[in-house]
């Protein structure tokens, strides 16, 4: 289990060695001066002058990689020119926003899919199955921002039952918590749990034909054991592999859902910074939201290994 | 040579097996998929003759109608017909959810397809194609479209650029499949160049996965571009755009809740119609596939 | 009295029976071996035994177990039996165990269930019926899983799950055919001493003849979905009566017969869409007659005492 811990981490290394060349890279395909572009028209050459020498513009490329990946050793991303704050500190300030919106979306996600999932492989040809993989298309085929929008007046406007937006920490009054999460990540959750709800159904269909689910029924277990017990047990094993992959599109929409719920969040820093050409800010926080991926893809490969005895022993 | 050639016993040069068509229109998933797409992509299409109204044009004494017989989709703060500039948003999207699938299927059919056929450059390559999947295809985007300008062009490379890996994957899969097949075999035998195997034997053996992943990368495409116009870093303005115009809506979400309202039912047709397209596609094209892409 | 007795039992999937007419009984402690090629019905009766048939397949008839007709009970009840006092075994070892559970898991998931017994007792429980079943270092291989036995150490484990609860009857679908010669005779021996040591019936279903031999008491020989013939395995081992029956045991290779080409049956076993309307093996029988092709032949007892579905009977045996 631990040579295989180990072999996973060692696997992630190069990734995120490209990862943080690309992240940095975003700046070398702005068309023309980056500084005149984050100064606007009106900067004076002496301005511009001082945003290149602090940018590090002057330097040739490679001594500017060779200060990136220095000062990512170090843990410094850099400064934002707008916020006039670390990247590191800015971004670190609106990270568990973000976690909290990515990974409420993730479990919505993951519990109502395989639910999902579940009765439409054990109803398979029936009307119930027909009406659960329905909705799990029409789910990821909806925009989750408008979704949001969507969810905001009826939920909010209309009936007033839940807060247009904004953010309560979940330290300081956890019911809030919950109550500004809801639609947020039920928004965000629709479109990864329609994939979750696929995903189970087919594997469901194959674990039920196996000779171990007619086991447990001859060892006189009752349907729901056999099901959510022998059944799921394996099913989820490939189910799982994808909740990595839906971490990640979940993040990425963690950052539009955000402006539209008014989160303080990573991604309105991003969206923020986008707008306005704050380059260090873009860049910290591409690399961020890609190693948070690939550490919840390595989570995933550890709780993969968790669930299937055989690949814990090396086999397969 | 040409003897020896024709010894060996070649299957269809084509990628869909015979029938595959009949198969296809039998299919109720792509039926129905077809109609909804084909029915939203004609309204757009047609948009210069169908729309009432021009849909840039402002009108102060409109603003802000609800929908009514004149303004079926009513009008938002500038006065400016709903479903005029939903109907030229549909072409947009569709040309950049179209160049997004054909991009990618040409860049990343060919990452694939070298990949899965040369060993050597199999590492370097997928680990690139790793690093890019690392981030979220959406703020990859986002933020390469924010880089290099905006402009549609710009929207579509950004977008291929973010959902390239998936299609370079799903080629490489099909290419590793179908290199192992006997008749590649036999064409390696003869002595035929390595281009000459790649290029006549396996590619098109190995298209249907793509064809179908293309559909998906095409619906994905249409989502992820309405992000961006949503956030401002789409086509610039004045290019009515189906996010765009959610955006334009977003503050009048109270008052006036129709602006956003019809986009977003239309993207979800378009994008609906595309994954039914892309499931029937699948089953038609390889039932193996069932559950192997998406 | 008899532990199982099935009276006219048949099963169809859709229109289609692939199984009629099947009566036997098993007393208590017995040994009966239901014998058939592949497609001949007899993993249908053990399933319908056991309530498991897949799915889309119905049973009508009789099968009473102890004082209760199985296929009257509710499907609640039937739990409450199956694993308890009705067991079973499977073919495939290795695709009849969880993969993601460990074998003592697996065994104490009924003790559990049908014994009520806490985590502690039932995993000390799992070990000693590991000891049962022979398999070595019991106490390590409890916590391991399937993957990590050997096939032969696979259907052991199986088996000491079926015993768990020490049931009235073990059915045996096909328990040695997947495992090497060597290992077959292992679990074969096995099987013998544990019904003798714990006294239940086994129902044991087989293609192979050498097995029945071995250990059962009475047979029932199977051809396409009815029974062929039917009696004391002496009785029909030494003097098969049924053409089938002969045709059968002459395919076998004897160690003390002569050496040559084996008798084989021409034909196949039809599908149970095509099979005839007369007796169904009367197109690959060499002594049927017209007469044979009228309706299925009813048992009449033979001059060795066993019962065969033959109207020759007389002449032919």
């Amino acid at each position: 289990m631990l040579r295989y811990a180990a072999g996973r981490l060692l696997a992630a290394l190069p990734v995120l060695a490209i990862v943080s060349l690309l992240s940095f890279g975003i700046v070398w395909i702005v068309p023309g001066d980056v500084a005149v572009e984050m100064a606007g028209p009106t900067a004076t050459a002496e301005e511009l002058a001082r945003l290149r020498e602090r940018l590090g513009l002057t330097r040739p490329w490679y001594e500017q990689l060779a200060g990136w990946y220095g000062a990512l050793l170090r843990g410094d991303l850099g400064e934002s020119i707008l916020l006039r704050q670390g990247v590191a500190q800015a971004i670190v300030e609106r990270l568990p926003v973000t976690l909290s919106l990515t990974f409420t979306a993730l479990a919505i996600a993951f519990v109502c899919g395989t639910a999902l999932g579940v009765l439409a492989a054990v109803r398979a040809g029936q009307a119930a199955d027909r009406v659960a993989m329905g909705t799990a298309l029409v789910g990821f085929s909806l925009p989750d921002f408008w979704l949001g929008l969507v969810f905001v007046y009826v939920f909010a406007v209309l009936l007033g039952w839940l807060p247009t937006g904004g953010y309560v920490p979940f330290s300081q009054d956890p019911a809030g918590w919950a109550r500004s999460m809801l639609l947020p990540a039920a928004a965000l959750a629709l479109s990864q749990m329609g994939l979750f709800a696929r995903m189970t159904r087919a594997a469901m269909l194959e674990v039920l034909r196996q000779d171990y689910v007619r086991t447990a029924r001859a060892k006189g277990m009752p349907g729901w054991i056999v099901i959510g017990k022998h059944a799921l047990r394996n099913a989820l094993i490939p189910v799982v592999t994808v909740a990595g992959i839906a971490a990640g599109v979940l993040l990425g929409g963690a950052v539009v859902i955000e402006s539209v719920f008014s989160l303080p969040g990573v991604g309105r820093l991003i969206v923020g910074a986008i707008q306005r050409r704050d380059y260090p800010v873009i860049q910290g926080g591409l690399l961020l939201t890609a190693t948070i991926f690939v550490l919840v893809n390595l989570i995933v490969d550890l709780l993969y290994a968790a669930l299937d005895p055989r690949i814990r022993h090396g086999r397969r | 040579m040409a003897v020896a050639e024709a010894a060996v016993p070649m299957p269809a040069k084509r990628a869909k097996p015979p029938g595959a068509i009949s198969r296809l229109i039998a299919h109720p998933s792509f039926r129905w998929g077809l109609l909804l797409f084909g029915l939203v992509a004609v309204c757009g299409l047609l948009a210069d003759w169908l729309a009432p109204f021009d849909p840039l044009r402002n009108n102060f004494r409109t603003r802000f109608r609800p929908p009514d017989e004149t303004f079926w989709f009513g009008t938002d703060r500038f006065g400016r017909d709903i479903l005029s500039r939903t109907l030229h948003g549909i072409q947009v999207s569709l040309r950049i959810g179209l160049g997004v699938a054909l991009l990618t299927a040409l860049i990343g059919g060919l990452i694939g397809a070298v990949a899965g056929f040369w060993q050597r450059a199999d590492g370097p390559l997928m680990r690139v194609m790793d690093a890019l999947m690392a981030f979220p295809a959406v703020l990859l985007a986002i933020a390469l479209a924010a880089a290099l300008g905006p402009s549609e062009l710009n929207v579509i490379v950004a977008l291929s650029i973010a959902y390239v890996p998936r299609t370079a994957r799903v080629m490489r899969a099909g290419v590793l499949v179908v290199r192992e097949f006997p008749f590649v075999e036999g064409a390696r035998a003869i002595g035929a160049s390595p281009a000459r195997v790649l290029l006549r034997h396996v590619l098109p053996n190995a298209m249907a996965p793509l064809v179908v992943q293309q559909t998906y990368v095409f619906a994905l495409a249409v989502l992820a571009e309405a992000v961006l116009s949503f956030l401002g870093v789409g086509p610039p303005p004045p290019t009515p755009t189906l996010g765009g115009i959610i955006a334009d809506g977003r503050d009048f979400i109270q008052e006036a809740p129709w602006i956003s309202l019809t986009p977003g039912v239309v993207i979800a047709l378009v994008v609906l119609g595309l994954n039914l397209m892309g499931d029937g596609l699948r089953d038609a094209l390889d039932p193996r596939l069932r559950t192997a892409i998406r | 009295m008899s532990l199982l007795s099935v009276r006219d039992l048949a099963v169809s999937f859709g229109g289609t029976r692939v199984l009629e007419d099947m009566s036997f009984d098993i007393a208590e402690g017995e040994v009966l071996g239901v014998v058939g090629e592949s497609g001949s019905g007899k993993s249908m009766t053990a399933l319908a035994i056991m309530g498991l048939l897949p799915m889309g397949g119905s049973a009508a008839g009789r099968i009473r177990f102890e004082d209760r007709d199985l296929l009257a009970l509710p499907e609640r009840e039937m739990q409450r039996l199956r694993g308890e006092r009705l067991a079973m075994i499977f073919q495939e070892p290795m695709a009849s165990l969880n993969p993601v559970f460990t074998v003592g898991e697996q065994i104490a998931e009924v003790l559990r269930r049908h014994r009520g017994m806490d985590r502690r007792s039932a995993h000390r429980e799992a070990i000693s019926l590991l000891k049962l079943v022979e398999i070595a270092a019991a106490e390590r291989r409890v916590d391991e899983y399937p993957h990590q036995l050997s096939g032969g150490m696979r259907q052991r484990a199986m088996i000491a799950i079926a015993l768990a609860c020490r049931p009235k009857l073990l059915i045996a679908d096909e328990p040695t055919t997947a495992l090497d010669a060597t290992v077959q005779a292992g679990i074969l021996d096995l099987l013998r001493g544990l019904r003798r040591e714990l006294g239940m019936a086994v129902l044991l279903i087989t293609h192979d003849l050498g097995v029945v031999s071995d250990i059962c008491e009475r047979v029932v020989v199977m051809y396409a979905g009815r029974v062929a013939e039917t009696g004391a395995a002496d009785a029909i081992f030494a003097r098969p009566s049924h053409p089938y029956t002969q045709a059968l045991l002459a395919a076998i290779p004897r160690l003390d017969g002569p050496i040559g080409a084996l008798p084989a049956i021409g034909g196949v076993v039809p599908a149970p869409a095509d099979f005839p309307q007369g007796c169904r093996f009367a197109p690959r029988c060499p002594h049927a007659l017209p007469a044979c092709e009228v309706g299925p032949p009813a048992l009449r007892t033979t001059v060795s005492g066993t019962d065969a579905a033959c109207i020759r009977v007389q002449e032919v045996a």
